[in-house]
């Protein structure tokens, strides 16, 4: 793979966005489908090349501290929870994420569901919290 | 017994089948192009609200005065997000191309126009904020971080042209 390939209308290359996963994991959650998207549509990767985007930038998130979580139940305060059954191995988690989505034929994501990577203190967070988001709703702008 | 492990791309774990995560990624109301992405397929939204053509008088308004809707027609949203072709704001260091920063008086201003003529629409399971639709399909988000403050972004519709994943915070 091309580390120095740039993402559409900038200069910002593969290896510029490997070298800020931690800041984006300090900034929120990451979803498998930016992984995706970023890669597909941002970086116009194709099929090895795409894979390879994928197995990489999940491995690189792991291992600059994120962890795997998942949609929680609605019932439940928290958005999110940690999703433990993808192990803790960057190695690991990447092959066992790449190997899903591949067999699920490699599709464009939904945002907001199946999984995202977040440092391990945002899942008890107030950001992860549906009581916090209840009494903490944006003004109105209008 | 034990349940099969969850697919990275489902929405909740525990289904018996991997044919019922299949199920659950797609959105099956809404068409996809050839990328997967979304669209709007054939919907024309600027078609919902005119009247029956039998209505002899409605149609003679509309023949009359139906140039005004193009003077009051909210703004495309790839006209809001993306003016002159380039995404608005700036990349701020150790961020993606596709997560701009404003000022807080150009953020208010992104989401009155946004939000002009947009209606709300539940968003996926797993956000924490508002959704909103607008007239051309687009599907944005309005969600308030106890750390980074406000955040604007494209969830959904046909965004050919806007990243997946694009998010305007403020500073």
């Amino acid at each position: 793979m091309n580390m120095e390939k740039t993402y559409a209308g900038s200069d910002y290359t593969i290896a510029d966005r490997m070298n800020d996963a931690p800041n984006m994991l300090n900034l929120d959650l990451y979803g498998l489908w930016d992984v995706v998207a970023t890669g597909r549509e941002g970086y116009g990767l194709r099929d090895h090349e795409l894979r390879d985007y994928v197995h990489l930038y999940v491995k690189t998130l792991v291992s600059a501290g994120g962890i795997v979580i998942e949609v929680g139940p609605a019932d439940r305060d928290r958005f999110w929870v940690a999703a433990a059954r993808y192990g803790s191995l960057p190695h690991e988690v990447a092959d066992t994420i790449l190997s899903e989505w591949v067999a699920f034929g490699e599709p464009s994501l939904p945002p907001y569901e199946g999984i995202a990577f977040a440092r391990p203190a945002f899942v008890d967070s107030e950001d992860n919290s549906r009581a916090w988001h209840r009494a903490n709703r944006p003004p109105k702008i209008l | 017994m034990n349940s099969p492990p969850c697919a990275p791309i489902s929405k909740h774990c525990g289904s018996s089948a991997s044919a019922a995560n299949t199920r659950q990624i797609s959105t099956p109301h809404q068409p996809r192009d050839e990328w997967g992405r979304w669209t709007d397929g054939d919907r024309d939204d600027s078609l919902e609200d005119i009247p029956d053509e039998s209505d002899v008088e409605l149609t003679a308004f509309r023949s009359r005065f139906g140039f005004l809707r193009g003077l009051f027609a909210p703004r495309k949203s790839e006209d809001i997000l993306m003016p002159n072709g380039r995404l608005i704001g700036q990349q701020y260091r150790g961020a993606g191309a596709e997560i701009r920063t404003v000022t807080r008086s150009e953020f208010d201003a992104l989401y009155k126009q946004l939000h002009e003529g947009a209606r709300p629409v539940s968003g996926p399971t797993g956000y924490r904020g508002q959704v909103f639709e607008r007239r051309d399909g687009i599907q944005f988000g309005l969600r308030i971080s106890h750390d980074s403050g406000q955040t604007i972004e494209v969830i959904g519709g046909n965004t050919k042209n806007i990243p997946r994943g694009f998010k305007v915070h403020f500073r």
